[in-house]
């Protein structure tokens, strides 16, 4: 279940893939594979850290991750993991340029702090985008995200910054 | 209230007035300059297509692309495809193209006055920390560049304020390079994560400012969000005929808050060897003595400046290399030092070969590729597994370190040739 438009619940439920802490971006999207297209690198993505990922992963999954989720490298790692199907991000901590490229991507990232040891590798959890409600519908334990702040919100219901530019354009007069 | 020279230059450049800022509060900020590489990232303009057809950007003096950051050149029909696609795409918008032969964007754009004490600036790469190094705030942006083209401004968050000490005189045989590698090492890629990181302390104000941008580049190897150097003399000399406009440098008020200081003392620090694959994995050089070295490459954004080419020379003067050794400028201004001052006559006669100024094998996007087993050296701020292919690593020292590697194959220390 994936619902963006507005005034709807926005749920994310899947399968959640857990890496460690300071996890860098070329683990996830190596630089080997960015140049040989699309389609490589979706059969090759993060396969560094999770052998299986790239063959089992499911619309709607959720990668989870430690403390400084997306270190280093630029790299737009959450638009290919979202390419890839995953419908949210739950950390303890992201890296900067991870977190934005996630929000400008379009895709739910949540920093929940340690909170985060209450999901493991394989449950089943439930994302609330809106409300920051995060759901182990394995153990039944619960944890509250705070709520992204609107503007972010406004970026992601869009679909990513560029979706949320067009919807806007008449307020760019470099944009025809 | 007291404020950090982050602080200042975030409030100074806000699109709305505002009065104070403290950590974790949200500006939106005109930039003073921005720029974009041809990424290792191939689906990099389809952010740009997907708007429709862009007019213009909201400054082209303001605006760069850099197409000579990752690739010293076209080496395949898709990626010539796309140079040119950039070249005609930025032809059309009037912005300036920096390309083949130029070098490295971040060093590009100090060296070319393009940034200066008090400015804000964007880059589509994460080490965008630089710019801190001539006294700028500077932080990575990605697919929001599109907003920043279309309209000169950004979001940001007003970050925390970390600050890095740094007393004492290294020994001979120690550089700039082996202290931020020791500092990343002891204190870890977590340290800093979104943070402003300010580098003081007698040290970092007696480096010339080439020697600097390892500290503020590699800001980002600690988490940080941007990177800050006080402009001071040198950094006021340096900036001479580099930069054309008028600045006003900003500093960072007495009482300003640090949520974190760090000190370190370098008197006593031995050279350091950051071994595979991760750049924390850092201790001493005498515990990796001896092991084989495939190829070295001297350059790369953290050591391929002029003085780090003097002591590669120093010590590669009248040896024979046994390594595969690259010589690849951060820029082209650097090439053009190293043959001023006959230092390219000594790396050929060495046995090195000489490519054009761009990052290096950091890296083997361009040239350079290792096989599964191979190991090399470099003196780059990275060595994830994935850099390279697949069962080949890295291990990052000084320019000086590799250079004397080189001339033995295996890792050696520079002073055995100092």
């Amino acid at each position: 279940m994936d619902s963006k438009e507005k005034d709807k619940e926005w749920i994310v439920e899947g399968t959640v893939w857990k890496v460690g802490n300071d996890v860098n971006t070329e683990s996830i999207t190596p630089s080997k594979w960015l140049h040989e297209g699309h389609d490589l690198l979706m059969e090759h993505i993060g396969e560094i850290l999770m052998p299986d990922f790239p063959k089992k992963v499911k619309k709607g999954d959720i990668w989870v991750g430690g403390t400084n989720l997306g270190c280093s490298s630029s790299r737009n790692a959450p638009l290919f993991l979202k390419d890839k199907g995953i419908g949210a991000i739950i950390c303890n901590s992201a890296s900067r340029i991870f977190y934005r490229n996630a929000v400008n991507s379009g895709l739910p990232i949540f920093g929940i702090g340690k909170d985060v040891e209450k999901v493991r590798m394989g449950d089943k959890v439930r994302v609330n985008v809106r409300t920051g409600e995060i759901k182990n519908l394995t153990t039944g334990e619960e944890v509250k995200a705070k709520a992204l702040p609107d503007f972010i919100m406004n970026i992601l219901e869009a679909g990513g910054i560029n979706q949320y530019i067009v919807s806007r354009k008449s307020e760019y007069k470099l944009l025809k | 209230m007291k404020y950090t020279a982050v602080e200042k230059i975030l409030m100074n450049h806000s699109a709305e007035p505002v009065k104070s800022v403290e950590p974790g509060d949200f500006v939106t900020a005109y930039v003073d300059y921005a720029g974009m590489h041809e990424g290792v990232d191939a689906r990099k303009f389809e952010q740009f297509t997907a708007l429709g057809e862009m007019t213009g950007v909201f400054d082209p003096e303001k605006v760069g692309m850099y197409l000579s950051h990752h690739f010293c050149t076209a080496h395949s029909d898709e990626l010539a495809e796309n140079q040119k696609h950039t070249r005609e795409w930025a032809k059309k918008l009037g912005i300036k193209v920096y390309d083949f032969g130029t070098g490295i964007a971040h060093i590009q754009i100090m060296e070319r006055g393009l940034v200066y004490p008090g400015a804000l600036a964007v880059f589509g790469d994460s080490h965008t920390t630089a710019y801190g190094a001539v006294g700028a705030m500077s932080a990575q942006a990605g697919i929001e560049m599109s907003e920043v083209f279309l309209t000169g401004k950004l979001w940001f968050k007003v970050p925390v304020n970390h600050k890095y000490v740094i007393e004492g005189k290294t020994k001979e045989g120690v550089y700039p390079r082996d202290v931020i590698q020791h500092i990343v090492g002891k204190v870890g890629m977590d340290a800093s994560v979104y943070a402003a990181i300010e580098w003081d302390g007698p040290y970092i104000h007696s480096l010339p400012v080439p020697l600097r941008f390892p500290f503020t580049l590699m800001s980002v190897e600690l988490g940080a969000k941007c990177s800050f150097i006080e402009p001071d003399d040198i950094t006021l000399e340096y900036l001479k005929g580099r930069v054309t406009r008028q600045f006003e440098v900003v500093k960072s008020d007495v009482g300003a808050v640090y949520e974190k200081t760090y000190r370190f003392d370098v008197t006593d620090l031995e050279p350091q060897i950051c071994m595979p694959s991760s750049p924390e994995n850092t201790g001493p050089l005498s515990g990796a003595l001896g092991v084989p070295i495939d190829q070295v490459c001297i350059g790369t954004c953290t050591g391929g400046s002029i003085y780090d080419y003097r002591e590669a020379a120093r010590i590669l003067k009248g040896k024979t290399v046994t390594s595969r050794t690259l010589i690849i400028p951060a820029t082209r201004e650097v090439l053009q030092h190293c043959a001023g001052e006959g230092l390219l006559d000594i790396f050929v006669q060495s046995g090195c070969d000489l490519f054009p100024a761009y990052c290096g094998t950091c890296q083997t996007l361009s040239i350079g590729h290792l096989a599964p087993g191979e190991i090399q050296m470099h003196p780059g701020p990275r060595n994830w597994v994935g850099r390279t292919a697949e069962g080949s690593y890295a291990y990052l020292a000084s320019p000086a370190t590799c250079a004397a590697t080189a001339i033995n194959g295996r890792i050696t220390d520079p002073r055995d040739y100092l």
